[in-house]
């Protein structure tokens, strides 16, 4: 879905690993902002999302001569890291993604906005085919909010099934039948646009 | 996935997140479910000034720790060559990584034989490319192999210059106690392969070291790894596990 192209990222993660600090700079241009918007969303506190950003782009460059462009692409990859540590720390935390409710509680966290539907400006608008990811969204906004809603504790909170059972009160037959439904449903509307 | 991939654990865990009915996701319907649940409703930030200045400065210092090499041998004129010996180790890095990303297969049909030999054109074309944009035209690159099994597997990164090297090797079995791996380097102006040093692999079967030989090396013909005593032997005498030539 990416915009930019595959083979000119690739050739820049190539010269990363090379130790060319001028492409891993155009890595962190081009990437920085959408996960730090990312990380900041997941966590509500600039200071961890800072940490956490920087994070994946030192294991970036660690790693980059080892990651396998055939299998992922680099903004998929650095988006499960950012995703990944955001989970650790929100559970190292005993906390979990903030809602809405806990923002307006807290001025010192993100703005209320960045939780919000309607976003006006999107973080990975640069760098998503908007045609594609709009199909894409549709898909997940049309969802029924019940499924939505265990899809993202799932991908957002990192719940495991029987956390968000028990935290909503549901069977865990429910919990996946709802997630299977709402994956099926992202998969054919993908599947679709091939 | 190549099981040295590191985006592989990152992945599967959101893929185990997401539970069994994402286990038979391929790589593209990972990559669509991953961007649209991440970005639909993550709106655009500024990123802080700073942090790119940070992650920088982080990386000048770890850069150069993390990918200096196991030293066998100390040399006391490695530190003042550190610089260019940093540049052609990050080459040697690169190699390894897509060397090594063809190591998981266990079984070639014809159709994975030519898509790698294609891949390999292309490496070793980056390679060459590489070397010589860097005047890096003394390295040299050779794959080692196993007669007593064909899952060892090496790659050794030769540099004629500084008469250095990295050692890489995959798949080899860990050792008993009062052993170690020996490497050798053969130079035809020598009777008897010129010793390495020892080492030992992980528990995955991998190590990847760094190596300058006491003996001045003019010409490498081949890269040796034997089964030795502990402290390694003057002479080879243990069986060969990996040989490579150039």
């Amino acid at each position: 879905m990416s915009i930019w192209s595959q083979d000119s990222e690739n050739q820049l993660l190539s010269e990363a690993a090379l130790g060319n600090s001028e492409a891993f700079s155009k890595i962190y241009d081009r990437y920085a902002s959408p996960l730090f918007s990312f990380a900041l969303r997941m966590l509500g506190s600039r200071g961890d999302a800072e940490e956490v950003v920087q994070d994946v782009f030192c294991s970036v460059w660690k790693q980059a001569s080892t990651f396998d462009s055939s299998q992922a692409k680099l903004f998929t990859w650095m988006t499960a890291m950012t995703r990944n540590r955001c989970i650790d720390r929100l559970r190292a935390k005993g906390s979990r993604i903030t809602t809405s409710e806990e923002l307006e509680n807290d001025p010192g966290r993100v703005p209320k906005q960045s939780l919000s539907k309607d976003v006006e400006r999107n973080a990975a608008e640069q760098l998503i085919s908007k045609e594609e990811f709009d199909l894409l969204r549709s898909a997940l906004l049309e969802l029924p909010l019940e499924q939505k809603d265990v899809l993202e504790l799932a991908f957002l909170s990192g719940w495991t099934h029987s956390e968000i059972a028990e935290k909503r009160n549901l069977s865990l037959g429910t919990v996946k039948a709802r997630i299977r439904y709402g994956l099926g449903k992202l998969r054919n509307r993908y599947a679709s646009q091939q | 996935m190549n099981s040295m991939d590191p985006s592989k654990n990152d992945l599967d865990r959101v893929k185990a997140d997401l539970g069994e009915a994402a286990s038979d996701f391929s790589a593209e319907e990972l990559d669509a479910v991953i961007e649209v649940m991440a970005w639909s409703e993550t709106p655009q930030v500024d990123v802080p000034e700073t942090l790119k200045a940070r992650i920088f400065e982080q990386l000048s210092a770890p850069i150069q720790n993390d990918s200096k090499p196991i030293p066998i041998r100390k040399s006391p004129s490695q530190s003042s060559r550190t610089n260019s010996f940093l540049k052609w180790a990050m080459a040697a890095a690169v190699v390894f990584g897509s060397v090594f990303s063809f190591s998981h297969y266990s079984n070639f049909n014809e159709e994975t034989i030519d898509a790698l030999k294609a891949e390999n054109q292309t490496l070793l074309a980056t390679i060459e490319s590489y070397k010589k944009n860097q005047g890096l035209a003394q390295l040299k690159i050779v794959s080692l192999q196993s007669e007593l099994d064909a899952a060892y597997f090496g790659a050794a990164v030769w540099d004629g210059e500084s008469e250095r090297g990295i050692l890489k090797v995959a798949r080899v079995p860990q050792l008993e106690a009062g052993k170690d791996y020996q490497l050798w380097i053969v130079d035809p102006q020598y009777k008897t392969p010129v010793d390495g040093g020892v080492f030992q692999v992980d528990k995955s079967g991998e190590a990847t070291i760094a190596f300058q030989p006491k003996r001045a090396i003019k010409n490498v013909t081949a890269f040796a790894v034997s089964l030795e005593k502990k402290g390694g032997v003057p002479v080879a005498e243990g069986p060969m596990v990996l040989v490579g030539a150039l």
